[in-house]
C-alpha cells in the first residue's frame, strides 16, 4: 500500500496497514532549501524544490502543496504584510468600513493573484510524486475568509447583524467552492478547508452562520470526487461536534484540544482525525527523542482507525529537521522507536519567570498569550482585537503578548496555569479563552476596571 | 440608419425563440448582443449563423456594473458596423431601468454614426406570468420600461387567465402596446413601435443581487428516465436549467423553468463533444448547491462534473 492508497482508504473510513503521516510543512519546506517564507511562498521553483525535499525527508503519506490561508484574501483586495519566518498576515481588509458586498467578478479564477503559480507548482508535484502520495489542495475556510474581508467588526456583526455574517459567508463559500475547482483541476487528491477562527466562536454562531456555508462546501466537494478534511486551530473542543455535522471526511485539530476525547467525538460521526503533535514546545523547541516518544504514546493511547498523526497546524519555519524525522520515522517503524525511547526521560524547562505583582498594579495589564500572532490567523485576529482596545484606552492600560514560540514565555504560561492559547489575562486574571471578544464586551470590561481604580 | 432593439423578457418567457423566428424572416443585415446567465451562452449558440454578427455576454446581466461596460463596448462594436438592425437579447433576470443612460454613454461613444433606438420589446409568458410578477422585481421592471409587450405562449392560457394578465401589464405600463402571440411569432410589417419616453430608475441588477450560476457537465449519457428524476429533485432550487445533452445518441435541448422541465430531440443544432453540460442558476443559494451535489451524486455517479 502505498501513500496515497493509504489516505485516500483512511478517508474512506478503511483498513490500513499502518497509521497514516501528514507533515504540514508550508513554511518549514522553505528551512530545507534555504529559502525564507516569502520566497516559499511566492516563488514558484522554490516552493517545488522544497516540497521535493519535504517527500524526500520527511517521508510523508500526504502533503499539502501550500500552506498559506492569505491566497483568497490577497485576490479579493487584501493587502498583506510579509515575512520572513511566517506567512503573509492580512494588513487591510477591504470591509472594514462597509457592509457592500464584494463583487462575484473578483472572485478567483486561475489567472488572479498567485494562482497561476500554485496552481503550475500543484501540476508539477503530481507528476512528480503524486502516483503515490495524497496531495493536499489547502483552502481557507469561509469564516476565516470573511474575518479577513471585515476584520474584526465580524466578531461585532455576530452579535449585530445575523443576515449581513450569513450574505458574507454566502460570498465566502462560493470562493472556497471556486478555489476546490482550481485545485480539483490541478490534480489535488483532498481539499482541507483551513478554518482556525472557528475556535474562536461560539457553537451557537458557528451552527447559525457558519454551518449551512462548510455543510455546502464539503458536500461541494464530495461532488467533485475529492476527500474532504476540516482544518482547525485552538481550542475548538466546544466545536467538535458542530464541525462533524458539517460532514468532512476528516478533522484535523491543535494541541489545544485532547486528541483522545476528540477521537471518541469524531468517531461516533465516522470521521477521520488528525493532529495534534504540539507545533512549538515538542516539534520546535522539544529534542527528536521526546517527538518520537510523544508520537509512539499517541500511537499508543488511541485506536488506529480513521486516525492520521500530523502537526497541529503549520509547522513553525525553523522547526529543527530531525524532529519530523523523528515523528515519521515513529509513525513507520512504531516498535523500534518505542524501544529506542522506552527509557528516555524528557530535559525540563529550567527558565525561572518572575510574574508582576498583580495586586498592585498602577493601570488594568492585558497580556495577550498566542502561539504566534505572526503565523495563527486566530492570535492574530485575538491581537487585534485586544489592539483595537489598547490604541482606544491609550496609556490607561498596559498591554503585552507572549508568543509561545518563545522557551521563556512557554516558562511564563506554565506558572500562569494557561491552559490553551490564544487567551487573555487582565491583571493575571483569564478572561478570554479562544473566544475572540466583541469590541463591545472588551470596552465594557475595561471600563469596569477602571471605574474600580 | 441601423436600428437597435432591446429584447427583455423573464426566463423562459421566449425571447430567443422570438428572436430565432426574427432573424429566420428578415433579409435585413442583422447584429445580436446576447446576454446569457451562465458561463455558457446557450442562447448563442442557437441563434448562430454565418451571415450573423454576435457578441456574447454571459455569467451575469447586462444592466450590472460588473458587464455594464462590455455591454456598451459590444453595443457600440456592433452599431460601428454599419448593420440595419441590432437586437439585444437580455438575460432573464436583467433589470433594464436605466436603458436611456445606457444609450446616452453609447452615443458619445459611437461618435459619428447615426443609429436609432427602435424600442424595448418585453416578452411575457402567459402562463407563469402571475407566479413569477410577485416574487421577481425585474419581472415588474422588465414590463414597466418597455414599449412594446408581447403575452407569448397564448395557446396554453384559457381566455380568463388572458384578460387577468393584460390587466396587470397595463396597470404596471399604461402607455405600452400589448399584442398576444404563441411560440414568440410576431408581425413586424403590421406593428410599428411608439418609443414614447420612459423615465430611467435606478437598475436593481447590482452586484448583491446577482443569482448564482453553476455547470453542470454530463460526461457520458444518462438514461433519459434516470436524467428527468435528476431534474426532478432539483427543480424546486433551481429558476432555470438550460443546455444540451446527449441521450438515445441524440443531442437534446434541456430546459427548466418553472417546475416545468422540457426535454427534446434537437438535431442539426451545431453539435461538440464538450457540448453536453447544463447551465444551473438559482437564487436560493448556498442551499441549492448542496442539493445539486448531493442529488447529482446520487442519480448521475460518476458522470458528471460540477464546476461554479
Amino acid at each position: 500500500m502505498n501513500g496515497k492508497e493509504r489516505i485516500l482508504k483512511t478517508l474512506k473510513h478503511e483498513k490500513v496497514d499502518r497509521v497514516a503521516w501528514v507533515p504540514f510543512a508550508g513554511i518549514n519546506a522553505g528551512s530545507l532549501v534555504d529559502k525564507n517564507a516569502t520566497e516559499m511562498l511566492t516563488d514558484g521553483q522554490a516552493l517545488f524544490d522544497g516540497l521535493i525535499q519535504v517527500h524526500k525527508l520527511y517521508m510523508p503519506d500526504g502533503m499539502p502543496v501550500i500552506f498559506d490561508l492569505q491566497v483568497e484574501a490577497e485576490i479579493l483586495g487584501c493587502e498583506m504584510h510579509w515575512a520572513d519566518c511566517a506567512p503573509p498576515s492580512v494588513k487591510t481588509h477591504p470591509l472594514a468600513d462597509t457592509q457592500e458586498m464584494l463583487c462575484d467578478c473578483l472572485q478567483p479564477t486561475s489567472e488572479k493573484g498567485r494562482l497561476p503559480m500554485i496552481l503550475d507548482v500543484m501540476r508539477k508535484v503530481k507528476s512528480e510524486i503524486g502516483d503515490t502520495t495524497a496531495l493536499y489542495g489547502l483552502i481557507c475556510g469561509p469564516f476565516t475568509l470573511a474575518s479577513h474581508l471585515r476584520g474584526n467588526e465580524l466578531f461585532m456583526d455576530l452579535i449585530l447583524d445575523e443576515n449581513y455574517v450569513n450574505q458574507l459567508m454566502d460570498y465566502t463559500a462560493t470562493t472556497a467552492m471556486k478555489m476546490v475547482d482550481l485545485y480539483a483541476e490541478a490534480g489535488m487528491d483532498v481539499i482541507a478547508v483551513v478554518d482556525p477562527l472557528v475556535s474562536q466562536i461560539s457553537p451557537d454562531h458557528f451552527t447559525k452562520m457558519c454551518s449551512k456555508a462548510f455543510t455546502t462546501v464539503f458536500d461541494y466537494i464530495r461532488a467533485k470526487g475529492l476527500a474532504s478534511s476540516f482544518f482547525v486551530c485552538g481550542n475548538a473542543t466546544r466545536q467538535l461536534e458542530v464541525m462533524c455535522e458539517t460532514g468532512p471526511d476528516s478533522i484535523s485539530i491543535d494541541e489545544n484540544v485532547e486528541m483522545k476525547s476528540a477521537k471518541e467525538i469524531t468517531d461516533r460521526f465516522n470521521i477521520t482525525i488528525g493532529g495534534n503533535i504540539p507545533l512549538t514546545t515538542l516539534m520546535l523547541h522539544g529534542t527528536q527523542q521526546e517527538n518520537m516518544k510523544y508520537v509512539v504514546d499517541m500511537l499508543d493511547t488511541l485506536s488506529h482507525d480513521n486516525l492520521i498523526i500530523a502537526p497541529g497546524c503549520d509547522m513553525p519555519y525553523h522547526v529543527p529537521v530531525d524532529n519530523v524525522i523523528g515523528v515519521a520515522q515513529a509513525v513507520r517503524e512504531t516498535d523500534t522507536v518505542r524501544k529506542m525511547v522506552e527509557h528516555y526521560e524528557a530535559p525540563k524547562l529550567n527558565i525561572d519567570v518572575k510574574l508582576p505583582d498583580y495586586a498592585n498594579l498602577s493601570k488594568p495589564l492585558i497580556e495577550v498569550f498566542t502561539l504566534d500572532s505572526a503565523t495563527c490567523a486566530a492570535c492574530g485576529y485575538m491581537l487585534d482585537a485586544i489592539c483595537v482596545a489598547s490604541n482606544h484606552f491609550g496609556d490607561k492600560v498596559d498591554m503585552v503578548e507572549y508568543k509561545f514560540t518563545e522557551k521563556e514565555n512557554i516558562a511564563r504560561c506554565i506558572k500562569m496555569g494557561v491552559k490553551n492559547l490564544p487567551c487573555v489575562y487582565i491583571n493575571g486574571e483569564l478572561k478570554w479563552s479562544s473566544i475572540i471578544p466583541s469590541r463591545d464586551e472588551l470596552f465594557g470590561v475595561i471600563d469596569s476596571m477602571l471605574a474600580v481604580k | 440608419m441601423t436600428y437597435v432593439f432591446l429584447i427583455t423578457g423573464f426566463l423562459g418567457a421566449g425571447k430567443t425563440t422570438f428572436l430565432k423566428d426574427r432573424l429566420s424572416s428578415t433579409k435585413l443585415r442583422t447584429g445580436v448582443l446576447v446576454n446569457d446567465f451562465g458561463k455558457v451562452n446557450f442562447d448563442s449558440m442557437e441563434i448562430k449563423k454565418d451571415s450573423l454578427e454576435i457578441v456574447e455576454l454571459s455569467n451575469g446581466s447586462i444592466f450590472c456594473s460588473c458587464l455594464k461596460d462590455y455591454f456598451i463596448d459590444g453595443l457600440v462594436h456592433l452599431i460601428q458596423l454599419g448593420l440595419d438592425e441590432i437586437y439585444i437579447e437580455s438575460s432573464g433576470l436583467a433589470d433594464p431601468s436605466d436603458m436611456n443612460k445606457v444609450l446616452s454613454v453609447v452615443r458619445l461613444k459611437a461618435v459619428n454614426i447615426q443609429f436609432s433606438f427602435g424600442g424595448t420589446i418585453c416578452l411575457v409568458d402567459g402562463l407563469f406570468f402571475p407566479k413569477v410578477l410577485p416574487k421577481m422585481l425585474s419581472v415588474e421592471r422588465q414590463v414597466r420600461h418597455s414599449h412594446l409587450i408581447i403575452i407569448n405562449k397564448c395557446d396554453l392560457i384559457n381566455l380568463e387567465q388572458l384578460e387577468k394578465v393584460k390587466k396587470t401589464l397595463t396597470e404596471l405600463n399604461p402607455r405600452a402596446q400589448i399584442i398576444e402571440t404563441s411560440y414568440g411569432k410576431f408581425d413586424w410589417q403590421s406593428h410599428k413601435i411608439d418609443v414614447f419616453d420612459i423615465v430611467d430608475e435606478v437598475t436593481t441588477n447590482k452586484v448583491e443581487t446577482r443569482n448564482k450560476n453553476l455547470i453542470l457537465h454530463i460526461l457520458s449519457e444518462p438514461d433519459p428516465e434516470v436524467f428527468r428524476a435528476f431534474l426532478n429533485s432539483i427543480s424546486n432550487y433551481f429558476f432555470r436549467i438550460k443546455g444540451f445533452i446527449h441521450m438515445d445518441s441524440q443531442l437534446h435541448k434541456v430546459d427548466l423553468v418553472n417546475l416545468q422541465i422540457q426535454i427534446e430531440p434537437s438535431p442539426g443544432l451545431f453539435d461538440n463533444p464538450g457540448i453536453d453540460q447544463l447551465a444551473c442558476l438559482t437564487s436560493q443559494g448556498l442551499d441549492s448547491i448542496s442539493q445539486l451535489a448531493k442529488m447529482a451524486d446520487k442519480y448521475l455517479p460518476g458522470i458528471f462534473r460540477l464546476e461554479m
